[in-house]
């Protein structure tokens, strides 16, 4: 039974049902018939092995990512100052705070996974959750990097919180900006511990099969001494059940006040109350976005095909054309309400935005994310890997220009002409970039060798214990 | 000088055990567990467990964290340093919603991460590992040495009975 023939529509069992009828089965969500003990093997088995070439590769090419983007930071920012990126009158805010959305967006995608489908019962959420989870806690890391090397004095960044100090200085808590704090560290601190929630006894599944003692340490201490016991799992099942209800709305709110920075302002283009559900979809689609150009390399390189489907790659892209689709229309009813307000301003930046000096960027950005998804109406497009791996890439970029428009377009032209200016990326804004790819690549190729990467224990509570070993005998040919 | 520390009972189908665990109740022991690769749904039931009592921890948390949200910026913004933003109110309410609801699930959440573990004696840095496949593909049934009245010979026939595929005797060097 190879994996091409599975087209994923409900098989028909003759002679399977209760009365001895026809039976209607869903597709397996794990392929081949797999045995507890064999999706332990295939999970661990990458964490137990030299790395193979591709991963080298990548991690060569993510680790020089990584340093360039660490080397701008030091030499430029922190040595030099703020002269060595683009950033001037009148855009203040550059690339810094476009990239600080972009990453906290892909976080998103993460925590729906992981979260908002455990509550509405989607199954398939076990075999890609963890991995989806670490790119949320990977990207709100290099999210956090960009705000603080947009302050100036990295070093002073601590100001931010309300302590009490010498100075007797608060932080405005009317403001925006004093809320994202506060809502980024609790997202950040709250996926963490929901991910290490689900790692703990999975943790303990790698320390029992660990056969060097300093692996066995290691994984032992990691796991905090779980040993299955059904005295705590109870108590596992509910906090993971609390979690992802506590998780959910905190997602929504994290993106809702990502935009209350921009939409509390009086800036045209960005004053809108369209911004909070807007963003929160745009987060969501380019999350989901990257969540597949990171599953496609990695289930063929950790051979997790079996538990990474095509059908969890196809549920995948069905979400990125609902959420394509509803960024497309914020996008249109944007201009709508920019002509419906009657105001000046409001009218001109929105032509501007589309027709003025940055309508490559906006055009990348419209086609890219209302566009492109729209090939995913055709079932055999959703599950092509070339073209959903080329689409992903494209989502990224879409995403990544739908910040620079908002941010760029409405900053250089805002109210009076003598105002007015460019925004040219300077090669330090270029190597922030580009590098913060290499630092977040560089931290989930890591994550790759050294954490089991799909939930073992959840993916077994999914999977039928009489499915294992048997299914391959019982149905011998395509039989799903 | 090993110590018989219990007998154990190692199951391959999860529906077993959950058979096993409820026979086991009916006996009123103090020390036995059930040991799972994952979480097996009716195994509360069967061992006579109740719902977790987990969400009264989170939710006192969480009210610790929204008290502490309001206090925070009520005092700073209101009473320690009053200062005038465009003319809004000093204690301006609504904008102390989002750090409100964000302290609320930080707390909960933290509390909730922690009240799992704590209250199972973890982190534990030597914990008793009866047998390593019961974090991957076999389901056990462990009844305690120190209960009253154990009978080695007796618990092994109880739990043969039960289907067990193996019954085992687990024992450690006493100290």
């Amino acid at each position: 039974m190879a994996v091409e023939q599975v087209y994923g529509t409900p098989v028909l069992n003759e002679k399977k049902g209760p009365l001895g009828g026809p039976r209607w089965d869903r597709e397996p969500l794990v392929l081949n018939g797999r045995t507890f003990h064999q999706i332990t093997e295939d999970v661990c088995a990458p964490l137990e092995r030299m790395p193979s070439l591709p991963w080298i590769i990548a991690f060569g090419f993510a680790l020089l990512g990584a340093a360039i983007f660490g080397s701008v930071i030091v030499s430029g920012t922190l040595f030099t100052g703020m002269g060595m990126h683009g950033v001037n009158h009148p855009t203040g805010w550059g690339v810094h705070i476009v990239n600080f959305v972009f990453w906290i967006g892909i976080g998103h995608a993460g925590t729906l996974i992981s979260a908002v489908l455990f509550l509405f019962r989607q199954k398939w959420r076990t075999g890609v959750n963890r991995s989806a989870e670490a790119m949320t806690i990977f990207a709100v890391m290099t999210a956090g990097v960009f705000p603080a090397v947009h302050v100036g004095r990295a070093w002073f960044v601590y100001w931010m919180l309300p302590y009490p100090n010498h100075r007797y200085l608060w932080p405005n808590f009317n403001s925006p900006l004093v809320w994202d704090i506060f809502a980024i560290s609790t997202y950040a601190t709250i996926s963490i511990f929901f991910w290490y929630m689900g790692l703990v006894p999975d943790f303990a599944t790698v320390r029992d099969r660990a056969i060097h003692p300093l692996r066995k340490k290691i994984y032992g201490l990691l796991s905090l001494g779980w040993t299955g016991s059904n005295r705590a799992w109870r108590h596992w099942e509910i906090a993971c059940l609390i979690l992802s209800g506590l998780a959910t709305p905190l997602v929504l709110s994290v993106h809702t006040i990502v935009s209350f920075d921009f939409a509390t302002s009086i800036v045209p283009g960005w004053h809108a109350t369209i911004f909070p559900p807007y963003f929160v979809v745009g987060a969501i689609f380019s999350g989901f976005g990257m969540t597949l150009t990171l599953l496609i390399p990695m289930r063929s390189w950790l051979k997790l095909e079996d538990y990474i489907t095509m059908n969890h790659l196809e549920a995948t892209n069905k979400i990125l054309l609902a959420t394509g689709m509803i960024v497309g229309f914020a996008y249109s009813t944007e201009f709508f309400m920019a002509a419906y307000s009657g105001s000046h301003w409001e009218g001109f930046i929105f032509r501007n935005r589309a027709f003025g000096t940055y309508w490559w960027a906006y055009w990348i950005m419209f086609s890219c994310n209302a566009f492109v998804p729209q090939i995913f109406w055709f079932k055999k497009m959703r599950r092509s890997i070339p073209v959903m791996f080329v689409v992903s890439l494209l989502v990224n970029v879409g995403m990544w220009f739908e910040r620079y428009v908002i941010i760029v377009t409405s900053l250089t032209q805002d109210f009076l002409p003598q105002n007015w200016g460019l925004y040219v990326m300077s090669p330090f804004d270029w190597g922030l970039t580009i590098g913060s790819f290499g630092w977040f690549f560089m931290f989930f190729l890591l994550y790759c060798r050294t954490f089991p990467t799909v939930a073992i224990a959840e993916v077994k509570s999914v999977h039928n214990p009489d499915d294992g070993a048997g299914v391959a005998a019982q149905h011998p040919q395509g039989a799903h | 000088m090993s110590e018989l520390r219990g007998i154990y009972g190692v199951f391959r189908h999860p529906d077993d055990l959950i058979h096993a665990a409820s026979k086991t109740t009916e006996r009123n022991y103090e020390s036995w567990d059930c040991f799972t690769p994952y979480p097996v749904h009716g195994l509360d039931p069967a061992m006579g467990l109740s719902r977790s009592w987990l969400p009264w921890v989170t939710l006192t948390f969480a009210m610790i964290g929204l008290t502490t949200a309001v206090t925070l910026q009520v005092t700073i913004m209101g009473f320690n340093w009053p200062m005038n933003f465009g003319g809004r109110p000093f204690i301006a309410f609504p904008d102390f919603v989002p750090i409100m609801f964000e302290l609320s699930v930080l707390f909960g959440g933290l509390s909730t991460f922690f009240g799992v573990f704590l209250s199972q004696g973890m982190p534990n840095l030597k914990p008793t590992i009866i047998d390593k496949r019961f974090t991957d593909d076999r389901f056990g049934l462990w009844i305690g040495a120190d209960n009253e009245g154990f009978d080695p010979d007796e618990v092994k026939q109880f739990i043969q009975e039960l289907g067990a595929d193996e019954v085992l005797e687990h024992r450690e060097d006493s100290e």
